[in-house]
């Protein structure tokens, strides 16, 4: 039996053939890019008051079980420090602010300070970092749940006639002055999203590509699980069902502030955390606000600033704060969005929802 | 002085089905499959001809040469997918030197070559299978995928064996 | 197309059975597992404290930071019947079904995790 591919009993022709044959197979071999599906690992802390889920893909468990910890350093830190009245660096300066002399302020906690106030200006006020003693007295400083009563109006008006705000503030280099006596400074409305900011920031460094970091709901998600995009899914604020869901482009963070999530029931009336600093009270309107953006400190604010702004402002607002995709329900059910969210979200059940889509948001 | 190296008979056959089967095994790169790991696995057929025609060791460095050098050509050497591929081949191999020997002692009545090819192709997937499982994919969800790959082994062994048949007939007329 | 049909002796019959037996008992083994969960994690204070088989109907008290948090498994299912908080947010969010749902009595530092069946998503922004 003559050995197979005798190529010297070959003509030309064929040999021709052949070479190129082959070389057709090696380019076009080249060409297909399979991606391979990277594999997942997860693990949940308890920290910042909740549970705070990592997934990373790609690494081995070695390497996850080091980022983890390294995470869970990071977070323990960022909690003690961030807490407005248990002894920390922020319980410090907040004990100081109301003697409006003059004193001086680490660097990480200048970062967040000036991080807000950019958030509070371009909010125009509906975020507003400065209100720590309103959001005490309402009792949702803590990370128990409050009981009630809820508060006297003579106590809100009192502290908003003073008109707390980060304005009050003067930051020069790390030396910090207030000059409104009724300025405490809570960053509850942002803490997470910058928390999970520094947590991805430290992820990168570690030169993990593939992860997502969710806190308690709120999450920011970076690259992909390798041949498919990380898939998020938005729960509904009213049942336990899930609403719609999200592919994840690049980086992301998916915020939601809601009415549900820390509330207290005082004689058959509903007092939830979310506070307008304009009113002093628990904004009405609307039940929940999801918002997409890169960065998660910004989409955690613009979060809590749509939910005060209700149906009515929330456009404005977006637009003030360079959101392009957000979608906010309001008491009834309806269902507002952005065109930019509302052309990639994919809604598990559309023809039961009121939608409406905005056309007033800049880049939406 | 040149030092030359004079192949042996032996070592042109390896070369030569091996060059073939690096050729189907590329070409075969480029489709598509609906999920990973599942492949039809053409370039077995000429792991199965060759052990018709020369035996189990012949055999195994035609399929090892396959598996080694296709995935230096197709760019996924020392991969996960290259474990996967050289993990489902020793086990493919290894059911292929068992069969042989239990073949050996039956003298009469053997096992054909399409039952030999399914059983391979059996072994090879579920060694995947468990690789991926053990190592990559420890999830609940994997199980679900174990029987369609079985399946898919079945379904493929078979195609393969048949084609080995064929073209072994053809080739042993000559 | 075929030169020679293939002949197959008693032998190979035997084998091709067995195999073909093999794949049956996986599909009747694996696909009549479901889509939803298997498992339910239960943590206190961030630790895994327990890791329970859904399929097993059960009660069971889990001692918290705060106090007791009375869990239950049904049905495939699990909630919180009842918890130390004053708020009981934890009981009002009821059943508990899917891979990667997770219910948190944070007062008590008591919570739930469900895990294994498909998961549709990688996270849930809630």
């Amino acid at each position: 039996m003559p050995l197979p591919g005798d190529y010297r009993q070959m003509n030309k022709r064929s040999r021709l053939f052949l070479v190129i044959s082959v070389f057709l197979i090696l380019f076009f071999s080249a060409c297909s890019e399979k991606k391979e599906p990277l594999n997942v690992l997860e693990e949940k802390m308890l920290v910042m008051g909740t549970i705070v889920n990592v997934s990373i893909a790609g690494e081995d468990q070695k390497t996850f079980d080091k980022v983890f910890h390294d995470l869970l350093t990071d977070f323990k830190y960022m909690q003690a420090a961030w807490n407005p009245w248990k002894k920390g660096s922020l319980a410090r300066i907040n004990q100081l602010l109301p003697m409006q002399a003059s004193f001086s302020i680490g660097p990480a906690l200048k970062e967040i300070l000036e991080r807000s106030t950019e958030l509070e200006e371009s909010s125009q006020g509906l975020f507003n970092p400065a209100i720590g003693k309103l959001v005490k007295l309402w009792q949702f400083h803590e990370d128990e749940m409050p009981e009630g009563p809820p508060p006297s109006a003579e106590q809100i008006q009192k502290i908003l006639s003073a008109k707390p705000d980060v304005d009050n503030l003067t930051l020069d280099g790390l030396s910090l002055k207030s000059s409104n006596p009724e300025v405490i400074l809570d960053f509850g409305g942002f803490a997470k999203g910058f928390a999970v900011d520094k947590a991805i920031e430290h992820l990168r460094s570690l030169g993990v590509q593939n992860a997502i970091i969710n806190a308690g709901g709120d999450l920011r998600a970076i690259g992909s699980k390798g041949d498919k995009p990380w898939v998020i899914g938005i729960r509904n604020p009213r049942a336990e069902s899930i609403i719609a869901s999200l592919e994840i482009k690049g980086d992301e963070s998916v915020f939601t502030s809601g009415d549900y999530e820390r509330f207290y029931d005082y004689k058959g009336k509903r007092y939830h955390h979310i506070i307008d600093p304009r009113t002093g009270y628990p904004a009405v309107e609307t039940s929940s606000v999801t918002v997409v953006h890169n960065i998660a400190s910004v989409a955690d604010a613009a979060a809590t600033a749509l939910f005060v702004a209700g149906p009515k402002k929330w456009e404005e607002i977006a637009n003030s704060m360079g959101i392009t995709q957000a979608m906010l329900i309001d008491k009834s059910g309806k269902v507002y969005i952005s065109s930019s969210l509302n052309n990639r979200i994919k809604f598990v059940n559309k023809e039961s929802l009121d939608i409406h889509i905005s056309e007033n948001i800049i880049g939406g | 002085m040149l030092l030359q190296i004079t192949p042996a008979r032996e070592d042109i056959i390896i070369a030569r089905f091996a060059a073939l089967a690096i050729g189907i095994h590329v070409l075969e790169s480029l489709l598509p499959s609906p999920i990973p790991g599942i492949k039809p696995g053409f370039a077995n057929i000429i792991t199965l001809l060759v052990f018709m025609l020369y035996g189990v060791s012949t055999a195994t460095w035609v399929s090892i040469l396959r598996v080694v050098v296709g995935s230096l050509i197709v760019g996924t050497f020392l991969s996960p997918t290259f474990v996967l591929s050289f993990s489902g081949a020793l086990a493919s191999l290894l059911a292929l030197y068992v069969l042989d020997r239990f073949n050996q002692k039956l003298d009469g009545e053997s096992l054909s070559i399409l039952s030999i090819a399914i059983v391979m192709a059996i072994a090879h997937m579920a060694t995947q299978f468990l690789v991926v499982y053990v190592f990559f994919i420890p999830h609940n969800a994997m199980l679900d995928l174990l029987p369609v790959m079985m399946t898919a082994a079945l379904i493929f062994g078979t195609i393969n064996g048949l084609i080995t048949h064929n073209v072994y007939n053809r080739i042993a007329r000559k | 197309m075929v030169e020679q049909r293939i002949k197959l002796n008693r032998i190979d019959w035997f084998v091709l059975v067995l195999c073909v037996a093999f794949i049956i008992s996986l599909y009747v083994r694996f696909w009549k597992a479901d889509e939803s969960a298997q498992q339910v994690e239960i943590l206190v204070q961030g630790e895994k404290q327990y890791i329970l088989d859904l399929k097993q109907d059960r009660k069971i008290t889990v001692q918290g930071k705060q106090g007791e948090s009375l869990i239950e498994i049904k049905d495939g299912k699990a909630r919180f019947i009842s918890s130390s908080c004053n708020t009981s947010f934890c009981v009002r969010n009821g059943w508990q079904q899917h891979g990667g749902d997770f219910v948190a009595c944070l007062p008590n530092a008591v919570s739930l995790h469900l895990a294994g069946g498909s998961k549709l998503y990688d996270a849930i922004n809630f």
